[in-house]
């Protein structure tokens, strides 16, 4: 296959389509418009619906329809705009609907800014909406991963009938990379006898709900709930390490920063210093065993986390040291984003260089 | 060596085409040149990638550059620099026109549509044939309908700049030509020239080129690059 130019916001908004999405509700912000508006052109063409809704709380509730009905469908957003989806968010994972959706992040909090930032992870990893809840979140660093995990995400969201995010900072949404398009085979084809498409006189009603009344009741749903989180975190777990094997200095990045991190590493192995990187590709679950193998390698003397925050992520990377070996945190916030040279100075003073 | 004789070059095209790393090249070139030049940013569509970026190396090459004003900068509010107007009046030089991608990219140009037809403009339309939306004749041709009738002006020139960003070969180069050439002869339109960076440059087979072929440095990266 022919490699193709694409935009990291186009190409999410292809690969849904290719994946079986016919179903897109949404409202515009940046750095994610290029997903609505390619929507708007696309689904009409394959017989699907596009809608712009009068609000994000009006998308995230036609999602929860169109799921329930058993559509493939997906909305997008950027942070804010997530934001206020959240209450249907944890009501889909009450109701126990598929659904993906897409977060091409900016800088925070509030309205922040328009440009590529990472502090959505706890909003993402943790669930900005009430309740005990899960969602499996993956974060591409390539456009090409932005295509696999759209499509991905549509099956894993079947398969465990919960939503699915996939955490794209602005920069992954906005530039422009090559990719081959491969054939999409979905991972998972059972048929959806759980969706409200009409009894027709011939089985009992299904019922989308995530109103359990009966405390009992709530308790015995959530422990079926966290069944399914169980199994996302047995199945779901993915990450990548690059010269993790013999590294002195152990970068953990994801996204945009990741691929900076290689670069810092190039400009430390020119100066006799060995550095690697552990990228977490699911954010939840958490590899958290992996990154701890990683971290124990007698040849890693620190560890340095970086993020496009003031620090999120890194909570869960010092848990993953034990106090064992210093983390040490390099980011930048609301927008900014840190340079090659940052990070490996960052490296130089966690080896105390 | 590309040179546009009218005194406004306006660089239109889809998103990814590459219409800023052309602007930005083309703006070292005319410069070197010995020419008065003024490099304006008039993409308020998207402030992601735009010849804003590189404000600071333009103008230490003597390139003076018109961009939105800095409130403005990192917004995408259609609010476009008063500045501009400068450029209508002939002792200002060489202007280049860097627009936003696509229809709604080339509709700030129909603000200026009676003072650039006033003035006479070149506008040249960038094109990628690895880019999907832009890679068959049809559809460049509808791109070219779509950029005309947004921007109320006519483009005058074809510029093939396929590329794949780190990953271009000769045979991309090659492969745009072709396209390039085929627009060319459906539409009458010039091809002024195909683009390559300096490295894949050297592997071209000049013969097969009968346009120009125009140099360029990458001046846009990415953050890890």
């Amino acid at each position: 296959m022919a490699m193709e130019l694409w935009k990291g916001n186009e190409a999410i908004a292809e690969a849904a389509v290719r994946a079986g999405c016919r179903f897109f509700f949404g409202y515009p912000i940046t750095p994610q418009n290029e997903i609505p508006e390619y929507m708007s052109m696309r689904l009409p063409q394959v017989g699907g619906c596009f809608l712009q809704s009068e609000s994000e709380l009006a998308a995230i509730n036609m999602v929860y329809g169109a799921a329930g009905a058993g559509a493939r469908v997906m909305t997008s957003s950027s942070s804010p705009g997530i934001s206020l989806k959240q209450e249907g968010i944890t009501y889909m994972v009450g109701a126990q609907l598929p659904a993906v959706i897409i977060n091409v992040s900016r800088g925070g909090p509030g309205l922040g800014s328009i440009q590529p930032a990472q502090s959505d992870y706890f909003q993402s990893t943790r669930g900005g909406g009430n309740g005990d809840y899960r969602t499996v979140v993956l974060a591409p660093n390539t456009i090409q991963e932005a295509v696999d995990h759209t499509q991905m995400a549509f099956d894993i969201a079947d398969k465990y009938r919960n939503p699915v995010f996939v955490l794209a900072d602005g920069m992954i949404g906005q530039m422009m990379e090559p990719i081959e398009w491969k054939e999409y085979k979905p991972a998972y084809t059972a048929e959806k006898e759980w969706a409200t498409t009409g009894h027709k006189g011939k089985r009992p009603h299904n019922i989308v709900n995530s109103l359990f009344i009966d405390a009992a009741g709530c308790h015995q749903h959530n422990l079926e709930l966290d069944k399914k989180y169980k199994a996302m975190e047995e199945n779901e777990k993915r990450w990548q390490e690059v010269g993790t094997e013999d590294a002195e200095v152990l970068f953990v990045a994801y996204g945009t920063p990741s691929r900076i991190a290689l670069s810092a590493a190039e400009i430390l192995k020119a100066e006799g210093i060995k550095a690697g990187l552990f990228r977490p590709i699911t954010l939840w679950p958490y590899p958290m065993m992996e990154l701890r193998e990683a971290i124990m390698r007698p040849s890693v003397k620190a560890v340095v986390c970086i993020e496009m925050s003031m620090g999120q992520m890194v909570e869960d990377v010092r848990y993953a040291a034990l106090d064992k070996k210093p983390v040490s945190f390099c980011g930048k916030a609301g927008g900014v984003i840190p340079t090659q040279y940052e990070i490996a100075a960052a490296a130089r003073a966690a080896l105390g260089r | 060596m590309v040179h546009d004789s009218s005194r406004i070059t306006i660089i239109a095209g889809h998103y990814g085409s590459g219409k800023t790393e052309f602007a930005v090249n083309f703006a070292y070139s005319e410069v070197s040149l010995e020419n008065k030049v003024t490099l304006v940013d008039l993409d308020i569509v998207n402030p992601y990638f735009c010849s804003r970026e590189q404000e600071l190396p333009l103008k230490n090459a003597g390139i003076e550059v018109i961009a939105p004003s800095p409130q403005c900068r990192l917004s995408d509010v259609p609010a476009l620099p008063a500045e501009v107007a400068k450029i209508f009046s002939p002792e200002s030089g060489k202007a280049i026109l860097d627009v936003g991608g696509d229809g709604a990219g080339a509709k700030v140009l129909s603000r200026y549509m009676p003072q650039l037809t006033a003035c006479g403009y070149d506008m040249w339309l960038v094109l990628n044939a690895n880019r999907p939306q832009t890679a068959e004749l049809e559809k460049a041709l509808e791109y070219i309908d779509v950029i005309q009738t947004s921007s109320r002006l006519k483009v005058t020139g074809i510029v093939n700049n396929t590329h794949l960003c780190g990953f271009t070969s000769a045979d991309d180069v090659k492969k745009g030509s072709q396209l390039a050439h085929e627009v060319s002869k459906a539409t009458g339109l010039p091809l002024i020239c195909s683009t390559a960076p300096k490295a894949i440059a050297q592997k071209l087979c000049r013969e097969e080129f009968d346009e120009p072929i125009f140099e360029i440095d990458i001046h846009m990266k990415k953050p890890w690059e």
